[in-house]
């Protein structure tokens, strides 16, 4: 037992005959709030889902606090999920639109805390909408009355209802503009600092992870490529991937870069096949990384990363 | 030089079960040819509608009033048969979800040949080979193969590529792209704005870019307009905005676009408080609700657009520089 | 709700639910009006044409009775048939079609073949069967028909439940710990509720027309009650000779079944928009 709150050892997981993630390993300490930084097709979802046993695994295994999530019987399962928590990508999706914000918000308390009282429930309800910024008297109303970003607090607070150590959040801002993608970080934040909660905080953009995470992985075609200590990821990167990503991030001082080459669809090279995952992308693609794939080297105390050349571009 | 695009005046409105939204309140905008121009706003603002009702796209029910100059003619309110002669040709629009907007049946070079058989009566064959010239164009790899695929087959960045590669198709005075890179990644997201870039240079193509980022639209156009709650707040030329915005929302626009090359900050900037209810009655400014510099005056008194100097307008009582 | 209004400003909806609540009340009340019963035999006026005289307003049949409260008798059977039996096959077809599409895999497979066979069992056998079983009672009928309607109302069923299924808040309540059964019951039901409604109200019409066909069979309604079918079968022997017996019964079925329809299609596209 090594008092991580999540392990995952060696994932695998299949979608029919393709290979979707390729060897993920990671760990999460209790309180610890981690990102996880992919593109479309990268599997970052994938992740989160095997994570919370929403879909199986081929091989590999999930640990959370300290039982394989994969192997545990249908109450273990379920007594597991008051810990292990989800917020999903498009808010008004994730809530049952011919229920009332209400019980939604009271169905986590019924089935982890079934004796509570209709009133302490209520009061409990109350409680963490006020918590996350909503007043209490949506309680009546449904899901469509609501803006995204309102959406996505009345998500993070189903999510947050059973008190859960671990909160999974998958591209939680993705879909709502600039200006309020903020305010939800900005709102995880608070209540992972008020609960103890650990984090892991999924998403496609940099720039929105490094506000809330302390340790950052990056992965690419269902591996990891990249896993550092946040500040050091951004002062520093190693892996060319997590270059490019750096230099997606729209922002105003430097000017506009150039992009040389064409656009091949990313679902080019299918993971599994031979090589380094990012060689058809890279720009420093070697002979040598079309045969093996590079594995996760230490480059730094804290820092690995997956590329054949990583001493040079250290 | 008169604008090739201008809007004028330009009010949207319509019913819904629970009043009448006013989409867009006499909002105007000048698009140069061969300008770049950007509209940023939140999700709400009415810049997608503005550009909807130019291109005689409303829906239903909706109601435009106003003025919408194409080419120096008046194209708000033309039948469809009239509009039609220059909409997808010389006025092209590129929509945010590409899977919506090319048909899920019909092969990607079949959806690319119609259009030039349909406004330039060529044959089906010149037609496949100009798709073919045109995927090329917007750099998208093994493009042969591409014309015999199916819209799904592909990712959302070259499903985007394809939609600017159809709208360019007629070489367009106007393209218009309304949040093109939205439902993207950001690493496709620079892509696409590169290969706008690159296609603007090659012509001398004007483009309207519609976002609610800032720092993409910054990237790309030459002068931004800000909406608010269907109104233009503010609009200036974008080395001006990013210098000294005027307008409380673009400062705070502004102040949302990450700078990596900044330390860390624990919290992320953003903008308090939502877009208001369309339906609601406009009293005084919109953004007072949200705004830090808010007075009395502001909730009573809608502020008008005012110049400023070096071809900037602002419409607010208390202006950042004052 | 906005679907309540939607339907409100439908006119031919509002219309055809009018007419049909018409029914219903005439149905209920009407026999109180008239001084006659079902069954007597009025011997002086047999095969009366409708008019005032012995208060036959719609005129008599061939033994004497009165047409107007047998078909208002009759109409009450078949609303009752119509709605009993689509009740039964509602809650039939949502348990096992919900069930079935959640489960998926091998119990899905299974459960579904059961419906393929008892498909392709000749319905009216079926319930001749069941009528001889156990005797011609207006029950038997509710339970008969309502037994066979659940097939496609289980299909229906089953099919929305397949995409609600792959819908992101099912996953969310997955995710939340919640079990089968609350899923079921909470998430997907609430949920297919909206064209599993419109879907019934659609069948009650094809219920109703069955049973007619059942009773002009001689399979339905015993004597002395009637239903509006067995008022036809008989209506249509006498058709060259005394019409009205035959267009009264007709008349009102077809209001029935017709304002049944344009209600159903004014539910379904109120209920429409709010989906998704």
């Amino acid at each position: 037992m090594s008092g991580e709150l999540l392990e995952v050892k060696g994932l695998h997981v299949r979608f029919g005959a393709v290979s979707v993630l390729e060897d993920v390993s990671f760990a999460i300490r209790p309180g610890e709030i981690v990102g996880l930084v992919g593109e479309s097709g990268s599997g970052k979802s994938t992740i989160a889902r095997a994570v919370l046993r929403l879909i199986p695994i081929a091989s590999g295994s999930v640990e959370f606090l300290g039982s394989n999530l994969h192997s545990l019987g249908s109450g273990e399962l379920r007594r597991a999920r008051r810990d292990l928590q989800i917020v999903f990508q498009d808010p008004l999706a994730s809530l049952n639109p011919r229920m009332s914000i209400g019980d939604a918000l009271a169905e986590p308390l019924r089935i982890h805390e079934p004796q509570l009282t209709a009133r302490e429930r209520e009061s409990r309800v109350s409680g963490m909408l006020e918590r996350v910024g909503l007043s209490g008297d949506i309680l009546r109303r449904y899901p469509h009355e609501f803006s995204g970003g309102q959406c996505q607090r009345i998500g993070i607070a189903r999510a947050m209802m059973p008190s859960p150590k671990l909160l999974v959040c998958d591209e939680p801002v993705s879909s709502l503009d600039v200006s309020i993608q903020g305010q939800i970080v900005n709102l995880l934040a608070d209540l992972q600092r008020d609960t103890g909660a650990a984090v892991l905080f999924i998403s496609h953009n940099l720039a929105v992870v490094r506000h809330l995470s302390r340790r950052v992985l990056v992965i690419y075609r269902g591996r990891v490529v990249e896993s550092a200590g946040c500040d050091e990821l951004f002062a520093r990167p190693v892996h060319p991937y997590t270059r490019e990503l750096l230099a997606a991030v729209p922002h105003l001082s430097a000017p506009p870069r150039r992009i040389a080459a064409p656009a091949g669809d990313s679902t080019g090279l299918a993971p599994g096949a031979g090589g380094c995952p990012f060689h058809p992308r890279c720009a420093f693609a070697q002979a040598a990384c079309q045969r093996g794939v590079p594995p996760l080297a230490q480059v730094r105390p804290g820092h690995l990363a997956a590329c054949h050349r990583w001493r040079e571009l250290v | 030089m008169t604008p090739v695009f201008a809007i004028e005046n330009l009010s949207v409105e319509f019913a819904r079960a629970d009043g009448t939204v006013a989409a867009v309140r006499a909002a105007s905008l000048a698009v140069r040819p061969g300008e770049c121009v950007g509209i940023v706003g939140e999700s709400g603002s009415g810049k997608t509608q503005m550009l909807m009702a130019a291109m005689g796209l409303l829906g239903n029910g909706a109601r435009a009033s106003g003025s919408v100059r194409f080419e120096e003619r008046e194209i708000l309110g033309l039948p469809a048969a009239q509009l039609n002669r220059v909409r997808g040709s010389r006025l092209t629009m590129v929509f945010q979800d590409p899977m919506t907007a090319l048909t899920p049946h019909l092969r990607i070079g079949t959806q690319l040949a119609e259009v030039l058989v349909r406004h330039r009566q060529v044959t089906w064959r010149d037609a496949e080979q100009r798709a073919l010239r045109i995927l090329e164009r917007v750099r998208i790899s093994e493009p042969r193969r591409r014309l015999r695929q199916y819209p799904h087959e592909l990712s959302g960045g070259l499903r985007q590529r394809v939609m600017i590669g159809m709208s360019l198709l007629c070489e367009p005075s106007v393209l218009i792209a309304d949040e093109p890179t939205t439902a993207l990644d950001v690493t496709v997201q620079m892509h696409i704005i590169d290969l706008l870039r690159s296609m603007r240079e090659e012509s001398r193509m004007a483009i309207v870019l519609v976002s609610h980022d800032l720092g993409v639209v910054a990237g790309l156009a030459e002068r931004i307009y800000v909406m608010y709650a269907g109104r233009v707040v503010e609009t200036a030329r974008t080395g001006r905005i990013l210098a000294g915005a005027e307008h409380p929302y673009t400062a705070g626009l502004l102040a949302c676009v990450p700078d990596l090359d900044a330390p860390r900050r624990a919290r992320m900037p953003s903008l308090a408080g939502q877009p208001p209810d369309p339906t609601g009655i406009e009293r005084g400014c919109a953004f007072a609700p949200r705004c830090e510099r808010a007075q009395e005056r502001c909730h009573v008194e809608r502020p008008l657009l005012r110049d400023r100097p070096e071809d900037h307008q602002v419409a607010c009582h208390f202006p950042l520089s004052a | 709700m906005s679907a309540l209004r939607r339907l409100r400003s439908n006119p031919a909806a509002v219309a055809a639910l009018g007419v049909i609540l018409l029914l219903i009340a005439i149905a209920l009340v009407g026999p109180w009006l008239s001084p006659n019963d079902i069954a007597a035999l009025d011997w002086a006026h047999v095969a009366a044409e409708p008019g005032l005289v012995g208060a036959h307003w719609f005129g008599t049949d061939r033994l004497g009775r009165d047409l107007f409260v047998r078909t208002l008798d009759g109409t009450r059977m078949s609303m009752a048939v119509g709605l009993a039996a689509s009740a039964i096959s509602l809650f039939i077809g949502i348990a096992y079609g919900a069930v079935a599409g959640y489960l998926g895999g091998r119990t899905d497979h299974v459960m579904m073949r059961v419906i393929e066979v008892l498909s392709g069992l000749p319905l009216v056998f079926f319930v001749i069967f069941l009528t001889v079983v156990f005797g011609r009672s207006r029950y038997v009928l509710f339970l008969t028909i309502g037994a066979v309607g659940w097939l496609s109302m289980a299909r229906i069923v089953r099919g929305q439940t397949l995409s609600i299924r792959r819908r992101e808040f099912i996953e969310a309540a997955v995710a939340s710990g919640a079990g089968t059964g609350r899923i079921i019951a909470k998430h997907v039901v609430p949920n297919l509720l909206g064209s599993v409604i419109v879907y019934a109200t659609l069948t009650v019409p094809q219920i109703i027309l069955f049973e007619s066909f059942l009773s002009f069979l001689g399979l339905g309604v015993q004597e002395p009650h009637s239903s509006l079918g067995t008022l036809i079968a008989e209506g249509a022997g006498e058709m060259e000779a005394a019409p009205w017996m035959l267009l009264v019964p007709g008349t009102f079925l077809a209001a029935l079944l017709l304002c049944l329809n344009i209600f159903g299609d004014g539910l379904r596209d109120a209920l429409d928009v709010k989906e998704g």
